[in-house]
């Protein structure tokens, strides 16, 4: 009979080694496939339009979860700053390892649209960070389609 | 037994099923969805609850798929759930929303199957060897098509079946599927015995083309209460009856030579039906075809043949869709003819004795006289069945 403090005892215990032998390749989707080239190629993040509630849609989808309709054909570029809705400061990493250091995390909003994007906050101090501040994102020189284009956010320059 | 509520199915619509969509899960679930509300004359208004079906999160490579998928399946603010027996998840997501119904707390269902299999690299193989025993199985690298070569050769040993037989089968689904808007392409077509028996071996006795194909694709049904079919224009399609049942996951420990768990599933839907001669009460029939034998196997745990009968049956073009004495078996064209997005393929079936109980399956429709069929789900670890018999 193990004792409870033995259970974790790898010379007591034989385990074998294993693993699910697949890893994964995900087509970005209707929207996904608009909304990375946008950001890509002209550095700008697009809504969708439902035709039915005329809410704008961020990130942008192929149809409205609520009026379930298919979403309207012209998407708009997203033009002000984005604002902060929430946010949290990071400590430690997927594997639950500290991080070199603290990583600002936000949850942003833009006035015009439902929904918003997750995405880091830097050039700021998380004492700094604020409900409400409006931010920018910072593109990256070398886009290729994906959230990566964009760097982070910041603090906008003009408020 | 009392049920509160009649169940009807009023709607069904599906994506085209492909070798690799770029639609995500969500996208090819919203496109089934609508069309399946489309099909009903109705909108997600009317809509109260939701049951969701996929066979796996792995292929899609999404954990907890069903509330990822939950907004693009019609489930947003809604009763939502999924329901979750591998292949047999399609045939089962409609026994979902029956009791959903039938229990009296919901006038309608929407009913949205789902798989995107494509994104599993380098084959969704990899996911399927993990349905094994860790110790026992996996240090062979065991794949799936074991325990249908295992499964497929005891059968052919029990009754003495050629080859040839389960070429036949896979050449009538291929022919049957060039009628299907939503076949994948390159699976259906007009096949030669000969091209059958020469394609390639996969685990012998099981051949290329008489396996089903990797697929992404969606299906979609409204299901609703009698009192509110009776409402809608066209005349409902009524579940008679519905059945499931499991048999041990462990392979050694199985029949392999014949389905008894189907059989099972089988009376107990028969007999919520009312049904006393499957073979005179059965007009149609969509047997769980992802393997050519498997058609044969699940005919005989469906009761329509005796045991080691159906090869003599479809000899005589019992099975075909032209027939005019037999029952037809999958006009839809089935997994092998149209493909096999697991849980979506389920809803492909019952969509198919859908349509063909209302005359609505254009170059598909059978030539008998049908007024009830039944479709059959069957896979989980190899080992669950699932039936439902619709009737008008």
């Amino acid at each position: 009979m193990l004792r409870p403090e033995q259970k974790q005892d790898l010379p007591v215990l034989r385990q074998v080694q294993g693993e699910i032998p697949i890893s994964h390749r995900y087509t970005l989707g209707v929207a996904g496939e608009r909304f990375f080239k946008a950001m890509r190629d002209q550095r700008q993040l697009l809504a969708s339009p439902c035709p039915k509630c005329r809410d704008l849609l961020l990130p942008p989808k192929a149809y409205c979860p609520r009026c379930f309709v298919a979403t309207a054909e012209a998407w708009s570029p997203l033009t002000g700053p984005g604002f902060v809705r929430g946010f949290t400061v990071v400590h430690r990493d997927l594997d639950e390892l500290p991080l070199a250091a603290p990583e600002i995390v936000a949850l942003i909003g833009w006035p015009e649209v439902r929904g918003g994007l997750v995405h880091r906050l830097q050039e700021v101090e998380p004492q700094q960070v604020a409900l409400g501040m409006a931010v920018e994102p910072v593109w990256a020189t070398q886009r290729t389609g994906c959230l990566a284009d964009i760097l982070h956010f910041r603090p906008a320059a003009n408020h | 037994m009392g049920y509160k509520n009649k169940v009807a199915v009023v709607g069904a619509g599906l994506t085209r099923f492909v070798r690799r969509a770029l639609e995500t899960p969500r996208e090819l679930a919203f496109a089934a969805a609508s069309a399946a509300l489309e099909d009903a004359g109705l909108t997600i208004d009317d809509i109260q609850c939701v049951v969701f079906a996929s066979a796996s999160d792995p292929f899609d490579g999404v954990h907890m798929k069903g509330e990822y998928v939950a907004d693009g399946a019609g489930g947003w603010g809604k009763p939502y759930m999924r329901t979750c027996l591998g292949g047999g998840s399609g045939v089962m997501s409609l026994i979902t929303a029956w009791y959903h119904v039938a229990s009296g707390r919901f006038d309608t269902c929407l009913v949205v199957a789902e798989e995107k299999m494509s994104p599993a690299m380098p084959h969704p193989q990899g996911a399927f060897n993990a349905i094994y025993d860790q110790f026992i199985e996996r240090p062979l690298g065991v794949n799936l098509l074991w325990i249908f070569s295992l499964e497929m050769n005891r059968y052919m040993q029990a009754h003495g079946i050629p080859m040839e037989t389960f070429a036949r089968v896979a050449q009538k689904n291929k022919r049957n599927g060039m009628d299907h808007p939503s076949a994948q392409a390159s699976i259906a077509g007009d096949f030669t015995l000969q091209q059958i028996l020469n394609s390639e071996v996969m685990a012998w006795p099981v051949l290329r083309l008489m396996v089903s194909p990797i697929s992404d694709g969606a299906g979609a049904l409204v299901v609703t209460s009698e009192s509110f079919a009776r409402r809608l224009s066209r005349p409902p399609v009524w579940v008679e009856g519905v059945g499931w049942n499991m048999d041990s996951s462990y392979w050694t420990n199985r029949d392999l030579a014949y389905p008894a768990y189907v059989e099972k599933a089988a009376r107990m839907a028969y007999e919520m039906a009312g049904l006393t001669d499957p073979r005179r009460d059965i007009h149609v029939a969509e047997p769980h075809d992802p393997f050519a034998y498997k058609e044969l196997h699940h005919l005989e745990g469906l009761l329509l043949a005796d045991r080691g009968q159906v090869p003599r049956l479809l000899e005589q073009g019992f099975w075909d869709r032209d027939t005019t004495t037999g029952i037809p078996s999958s006009p839809s064209g089935g997994l092998l003819g149209v493909g096999n997005p697991l849980a979506a393929s389920g809803v492909m079936k019952i969509a198919e004795i859908f349509w063909q109980l209302q005359g609505r399956a254009g170059a598909r429709q059978v030539r008998r006289e049908v007024r009830r069929g039944v479709a059959q789900g069957w896979g989980d670890l190899m080992q669950v069945a699932t039936v439902a018999v619709l009737g008008k």
